[in-house]
């Protein structure tokens, strides 16, 4: 007898009397199908949970920390900057090493990181790690980047002595790619005010001496010869934090360099600079508000002009380029004003 | 309704084999019939999509797979639960029978004083004429563990029921003899 037989015949001798309870089954069946079905609906539920509690802490600022934007207030300047460049010690000329583009131009006189000063304005790379140093002289000034970052051009003026006015002019343009410098000479006596780049075409405008009339030039990319555009000048001119080309001016004009100019009077805005701001804070144009009425140039033209005033808007009147920071800087209190009044 | 009375049909036909396979593991009547109503519970919902003819073969495997998982279930908690000492181990089990080999024990009560394990094996090996592998992967332990637990469980039945020990095969004359109130020590699965 082998042992399955064995087991089989001792199982069925003990399971004689035994019977099963098909209905019981059923029913416990059906108690494990709506347990099942209660756990489902349960799991569901916390899984929906998880899910939207996690899309809210990864959602951009996350839901709970997320606040109101309140636009800053108008008149205040908003803060340092996000982020300081300091110049190495030694800062090559872009003459001698080159770069792709650039992504700013820091103002001379610069302090670099061991507290020597560079003479000149420093460009920065685009990606912000390289910065180079443009041939700079005392009487230098106006630093223009394009849009592209990939030119530079400023401007070197001899004065007469005694205070009669400019000599001579000369422009010096960069492609910073290869370093090569060109120079034009703009016609003797005028004043440069501001240098503006447009699709690669840089474009001068200055005054005339004696009855300071205006006049601006154009020059074509890899051209020598500055070309009179017309007796007019777009200055000064500034972008807004929006994007806008603003112009103020006393006889605004209504056409640039085959650009339509749609005139517009700019709301007063509080805005305690005398003239433009190189880049004011978003959506609050900068408007002198001694001049009246102010230009907008509508956006079709600010497209064919692309951004390179954005880039380029060191059109100030100071003698000197300002730096392209993104962020003004709180303007500084006299050391006189701090003292306590003697009585 | 077709579903419920091919249900019916069914049970009426196999449900005594399927007792008898409960019986053999669990060594208990009454155990035996919650063992074989747990897997029609479980069975019950998909009856309609099992592919007709392997009934019960899904059946049986529920059966196995209830009663180890039971077995299992019941381990774990006598590990957690119990003091120390307070439960005799598995391959502990009371062996004051063996003494004097009572003819007096049948297949059934022998069955009843294996350990759940050995039976498992036995059943699996001889009953349900499954491969060492296979049994080895039904219950989760080795190949050598099955091969071990069931010379373990066959000798045992042989001291059990010496009347049966034809049936049981002869043991080993290699194997040191089975002395009464010895302890029959039991492989640790892996």
């Amino acid at each position: 007898m082998s042992i399955k037989t064995l087991l089989d015949d001792a199982a069925a001798e003990a399971t004689a009397g035994l019977k099963i309870d098909l209905a019981a089954a059923q029913r416990q069946a059906e108690r494990e199908r709506a347990r099942s079905r209660r756990w489902a609906g349960v799991l569901t539920a916390v899984a929906v949970a998880a899910v939207i509690a996690l899309i809210a802490v990864l959602m951009p600022g996350g839901v709970f920390r997320a606040v109101t934007p309140v636009p800053a207030s108008s008149g205040k300047p908003v803060g340092l900057p996000a982020h300081w460049f300091a110049a190495p010690v030694w800062t090559p000329p872009v003459t001698r090493h080159p770069m792709a583009a650039a992504s700013m131009v820091l103002s001379a006189p610069l302090r670099t990181s061991d507290r020597t000063t560079v003479d000149g304005p420093v460009l920065v790379s685009a990606d912000g790690t390289g910065y180079a140093s443009l041939p700079w002289s005392a009487h230098d000034g106006r630093v223009s980047l394009s849009a592209d970052g990939r030119d530079v051009a400023w401007v070197t003026q001899s004065w007469l002595p005694g205070d009669h006015g400019p000599a001579r002019a000369v422009v010096h343009r960069i492609q910073l790619s290869d370093g090569r410098q060109r120079n034009f000479t703009i016609p003797a006596g005028v004043r440069v005010i501001q240098l503006l780049w447009a699709q690669n075409r840089l474009y001068v405008a200055g005054r005339t001496p004696g009855k300071n009339l205006p006049h601006t030039w154009s020059v074509a990319a890899g051209s020598d010869e500055p070309v009179l555009l017309c007796r007019c000048a777009p200055v000064p001119l500034g972008v807004d934090g929006g994007g806008r080309l603003i112009q103020s001016n006393w006889s605004p004009i209504s056409q640039l360099a085959g650009v339509p100019v749609v005139r517009q009077t700019m709301p007063d805005a509080e805005f305690a600079a005398s003239g433009f701001s190189d880049f004011p804070p978003a959506d609050r144009p900068a408007v002198d508000r001694i001049a009246s009425p102010s230009v907008v140039v509508d956006r079709a033209a600010l497209a064919r002009w692309g951004s390179s005033v954005a880039r380029s808007a060191n059109w100030s009147g100071a003698p000197t380029s300002r730096s392209a920071s993104s962020r003004r800087r709180e303007p500084r209190r006299s050391c006189r004003s701090l003292r306590p009044r003697r009585r | 309704m077709q579903g419920e009375q091919d249900l019916a049909a069914f049970v009426a036909a196999r449900g005594p084999a399927l007792l008898r396979l409960a019986w053999l593991l669990t060594a208990d009547g009454t155990a035996a019939e919650d063992l074989v109503q747990d897997a029609l519970a479980r069975v019950i919902p998909r009856w309609g999509s099992i592919a007709p003819g392997a009934h019960e073969a899904y059946l049986r495997t529920v059966i196995r797979s209830v009663w180890i998982d039971t077995w299992r279930h019941r381990q774990v908690r006598a590990g957690l639960f119990a003091l120390p000492g307070s439960e005799p181990a598995e391959s502990a089990v009371d062996d004051s029978g063996v003494e004097g080999t009572p003819d007096r024990l049948t297949v059934g009560s022998a069955l009843a004083r294996l350990t759940p394990r050995q039976r498992a094996v036995l059943v699996l090996r001889f009953y349900e004429d499954q491969t060492e592998r296979e049994t080895a992967r039904a219950l989760a332990c080795s190949v050598n563990t099955v091969k071990s637990q069931t010379r373990h469980a066959l000798e045992r039945l042989r001291i059990l029921a010496p009347e049966l020990a034809e049936a049981f095969g002869r043991p080993d004359p290699a194997a040191p003899a089975a002395t009464p109130g010895m302890t029959i020590v039991e492989e640790v699965p892996r």
